[in-house]
């Protein structure tokens, strides 16, 4: 069998489509793990044979709690591939299901494939700079998966399948949420944005980033993004806007970075951009080994210009 | 790991701020502050004045590293390690030591070392400063020129002649503080490069310093400046490589992008040959001012190798940045890369403390014994 | 307050180059060094050593060079280090076992620290399996903790949101490099680090199980970045004008 659990619906769905051509090389049956209250038959529509509808205590989503229902669903070791969202969720979740079934854990593949009736994944390492080929010779092999690496499949009204019921009793942690505060959300989504234009530490003050809206506002689906200083360190963006390793992604058509040096950590999670241009006022600055295009100068000096001139060129 | 150690606090708290201290001439003030609780400012300090007791070695390793992105702050850090700590740890009493070494392993005072006077470089003997004992205390007239950290110094290794008739046996050795009455700063220097060490003329006016802070014995001043010199002269050679080795790597990185002809430079032979000689005379550079530091931990001949290592290492940073600005062309001759600062900082190291010239004297006078 | 920090050696990433010819990282002659993120781990650690007292071990399983690279994080304010030479598989699974042994052979811990991944591989997976293999409760991606001596709140962003958990103790918490700036350690320190005590244990001796990796990496290849690198560094007015001429001929200015 292959599973596939999120706590994020969105996520389960795309995993849903992964899962489902792995069900195909393997000749499994795709079942999907539902905990907590929800649409069950969604997933059926979507590609699930089967979901497992699980009754617990638990409220919310806790790495513990969930991982022993896991497990205690996959008990009968007849499993071949567990599939994970890679969110922060997934990401705890994920080796400490695989740690209880002692088995191969793979986070945040980039390709999952099927050869030679072996599961091979991909994953990025270094930074970025190469691509590590793995082959569980583990079972069941459990994979988390990034958001919006797959897209699900379209919703078929006519698909069927089993809602199994369960009810899975685990024993508390001594551990618990004692509280949850929603972050002032900016409706910020720079992983989807078609132009980002991205702030670093060369901006003196928090209200200069303004000059960076404004050249974005000339782009359509542009969003403002940053390195980590200035979202972790200067709390100057909410965490949104944050673009690396340990941030966010991105894939946009222009990344135009300004004043920011270029650590590695924030150009892994560019790598994926068409077009990279940067702005420094340091010639050396690591981010013009990463640049399609670059200039060197003061923001303040190049950005007023810079808007001019794109805004120029549009009309 | 005192390397590594050395090398993050550089890479994160002198390399930002160099280009600046450099073009505005501003003293490290800030950087040697940082430095003082990491033992930056007592590395061979003994521990119970607050030291951290190292090695000549380890100072060495210090020295390159800080040098290696601020050659200026490289000196002033090798001046008050070496040429105002070290004649204290070996001449001074119990209350100097107590009292002085304390203030400077904790970089509550910064230290300089006023031997050279406007007619007497290398020929300390002609020095014209004197000091004269008037019951408990000293007074001391004259003038002193090029003085590392001059205007900035708390403490001070000042040399005058208590006896005018005994040529360079007359020097004395004096511990001054900078608020001693009849001490004056005069004129900081406008130089060519090191631009963030203040380097200035002091006067010094019926100076009165107590009797306690003769260091040493009366007449010892020669012998004190020629010691603290041959230690001196390892941390000169220790920046020069600094500034070679940094020379080296920006050449490296540059060469490896700059691409003419379709191709990196790096890809050209002209180009290869130059780094490899840079890099293979750093290493040999770097073994003889290992040398000579062990010479000082182990006991042997600190002046000859001293003068080796100083002689070989500062002309090896002068051609290093010279090669480093020829490989990065026009682009080398702008205070838009690093290579042209190091080649205005390089030329010093072949001139203070001992010219290349007095370092041969020094080698061939041993040779010829 | 018994605390345990691990710690792994990695490549420095940022020196890594790709073979031209080959295709692979070129890992030789790269500097090896303490992951930075646990350098956080170990931060954190002293923080709340010194405000709840207690003692404050390293552990590391790895290559046996490494112990060089373990005196940084004596001299940082660790108490005793662990060294556990390993250079069998570095597959997740076998070294959160060893480590996961080695803990139970130190015996006493009331917290366990790591960083939330390395930054070699940045999988994250090593502070869950050691808290599922000694069934411990975990607080992973905490940007902020609260230590006291009964209960640990440890703060983590999670999608917009900012969790709050809590734990008593035994807990295993991983930090992101947010939590902390971690101190350089004095040459004193760096003196003194070489009188602290470190143990150096047999990895058979401390796990059961045999050692049988659950992946095996088939090929590591490099991944280009082709970048086109065209630096302007004239006149400012021109500059831009070439760069918005070139921008549009891309495509990207629609």
């Amino acid at each position: 069998m292959v599973l596939v659990y999120s706590e994020d619906k969105d996520i389960t769905l795309e995993l849903l489509s992964k899962g489902s051509e792995l069900t195909e090389s393997l000749d499994e049956e795709l079942s999907a793990v539902l905990i907590g209250e929800d649409d069950p038959d969604q997933y059926i529509r979507h590609g699930a044979d089967n979901v497992f509808v699980v009754k617990t205590d638990q409220e919310t989503f806790k790495a513990e709690e969930y991982s022993d229902i896991l497990v205690e669903l996959m008990k009968e070791g007849e499993d071949e591939v567990l599939l994970l969202g890679a969110d922060k969720n997934g990401q705890e979740l994920a080796p400490r299901v695989a740690s209880k079934l002692d088995t191969g854990c793979v986070s945040e593949c980039t390709a999952l494939y099927v050869e030679n009736e072996d599961i091979i994944t991909e994953r990025v390492i270094y930074s970025g700079k190469a691509l590590a080929v793995e082959r569980f010779d583990s079972k069941p092999a459990v994979v988390t998966v990034p958001p919006k690496l797959f897209d699900p499949l379209p919703e078929d009204e006519e698909r069927s399948g089993e809602l199994i019921e369960k009810e899975i009793e685990v024993s508390p942690y001594p551990s618990k949420i004692v509280d949850i505060k929603e972050k002032e959300s900016v409706g910020v989504d720079v992983e989807s944005a078609e132009t980002i234009v991205s702030c670093g530490r060369g901006f003196d003050n928090k209200e200069d980033i303004e000059i960076a809206q404004e050249l974005a506002n000339n782009f359509e689906g542009n969003a403002v993004g940053c390195s980590r200083p200035i979202s972790a360190d200067l709390n100057w963006l909410p965490e949104e806007h944050w673009i690396g390793l340990s941030g966010h992604k991105v894939k946009p058509r222009l990344y135009i970075a300004v004043g920011i040096s270029g650590q590695i950590q924030h150009i892994a999670g560019i790598r994926d951009s068409d077009i990279i241009l940067a702005i420094n006022k340091d010639e050396d600055a690591l981010i013009f080994e990463s640049a399609d295009y670059g200039i060197v100068g003061d923001l303040y000096e190049v950005l007023p210009k810079l808007i001019e001139a794109v805004k120029e060129k549009k009309t | 790991m005192i390397e590594n150690m050395v090398r993050e606090f550089a890479e994160k708290e002198i390399e930002p701020v160099a280009d600046e201290l450099d073009k505005e001439s501003k003293y490290p003030t800030e950087i040697l502050e940082k430095m003082a609780p990491l033992g930056l400012l007592g590395i061979m300090i003994p521990e119970k004045y607050g030291g951290a007791g190292l090695d000549a070695v380890s100072f060495a390793i210090v020295i390159e590293e800080i040098s290696k992105k601020c050659a200026a702050t490289g000196v002033v850090t090798e001046v008050h390690n070496s040429l105002v700590s070290w004649p204290i740890i070996e001449y001074g009493t119990e209350e100097q030591k107590e009292k002085y070494l304390s203030i400077l392993a904790k970089g509550e005072e910064i230290g300089a070392f006023a031997g050279t006077e406007p007619n007497a470089g290398s020929d300390l003997g002609s020095m014209e400063t004197t000091a004269e004992l008037d019951g408990d205390h000293y007074v001391i007239n004259g003038q002193k020129t090029f003085i590392t950290s001059g205007s900035e110094a708390g403490v001070l290794i000042v040399f005058a002649k208590t006896d005018k008739e005994k040529g360079h046996r007359g020097i004395s050795a004096f511990l001054v503080e900078s608020d001693m009455d009849g001490f004056q700063v005069g004129d900081i220097y406008d130089k060519m490069g090191i631009n963030a060490n203040h380097v200035s003329e002091l006067f010094f006016d019926d100076m009165k310093v107590p009797k306690e802070n003769l260091l040493g014995e009366e007449g010892d001043g020669y012998k004190i400046a020629l010691s603290a010199l041959d230690r001196g002269r390892i941390g000169i050679a220790a920046q020069a490589i600094g500034i070679a080795q940094r020379a080296l790597e920006e050449s490296v990185e540059y060469s490896q992008q700059r691409e003419q002809f379709g191709r990196p430079i790096s890809k050209f032979q002209a180009i290869q040959w130059k780094l490899a000689d840079m890099a293979t005379r750093i290493e040999a550079a770097r073994l003889l001012v290992y040398r000579s530091a062990m010479a000082e931990d182990k006991g042997g001949n600190v002046s000859k190798y001293a003068a080796m290592a100083k002689l070989f290492a500062s002309e090896l940073a002068v051609d290093a940045a010279n090669e480093a600005i020829q490989i990065h062309g026009g682009y080398g001759y702008t205070d838009e890369y690093v290579v042209e600062r190091l080649y205005r900082d390089a030329k010093i190291t072949e001139i203070y403390e001992g010219t290349s010239e007095v370092q041969k004297m020094v080698v061939s006078r041993d040779l010829l014994r | 307050m018994e605390i345990i920090v691990c710690a792994k050696q990695i490549v420095d990433v940022s020196d890594i180059k790709i073979d031209d010819k080959t295709n692979e990282p070129i890992l030789k002659g790269v500097d090896d060094k303490i992951s930075d993120i646990d350098k956080n781990a170990v931060e954190e650690g002293i923080k709340i050593k010194d405000e709840l007292g207690g003692n404050l071990t390293v552990l590391l399983v790895g290559p046996s060079e490494a112990t060089e690279n373990i005196k940084e994080l004596l001299a940082m304010g660790a108490d005793r280090a662990v060294m556990v030479p390993w250079d069998g598989s570095s597959s997740y699974d076998v070294v959160s076992k060893i480590i996961a042994g080695a803990i139970e052979k130190i015996g006493d811990h009331d917290l366990i620290l790591c960083g939330e991944a390395s930054l070699d591989l940045f999988s994250g997976q090593t502070g869950p399996r050691i808290a599922a293999l000694l069934d411990l409760p975990q607080i992973t991606y905490a940007q902020s903790l609260d230590a006291e001596d009964e209960k640990i709140v440890g703060h983590k962003d999670v999608g917009g949101k900012v969790v709050s958990i809590e734990s008593t103790y035994p807990v295993l918490v991983t930090v992101t490099k947010e939590i902390n700036e971690p101190r350089l350690p004095s040459l004193m320190d760096i003196l003194g680090a070489s009188n602290k005590p470190m143990d150096v244990w047999d990895a058979e001796s401390l796990v059961s199980d045999d050692l049988q990796p659950g992946l095996e990496t088939v090929e590591i290849k490099g991944v280009p970045m082709e970048r086109k690198k065209i630096v302007f560094h004239d006149d400012l007015d021109e500059s831009i004008e070439k760069v918005v001429e070139k921008l549009a001929k891309e495509g990207v200015l629609g």
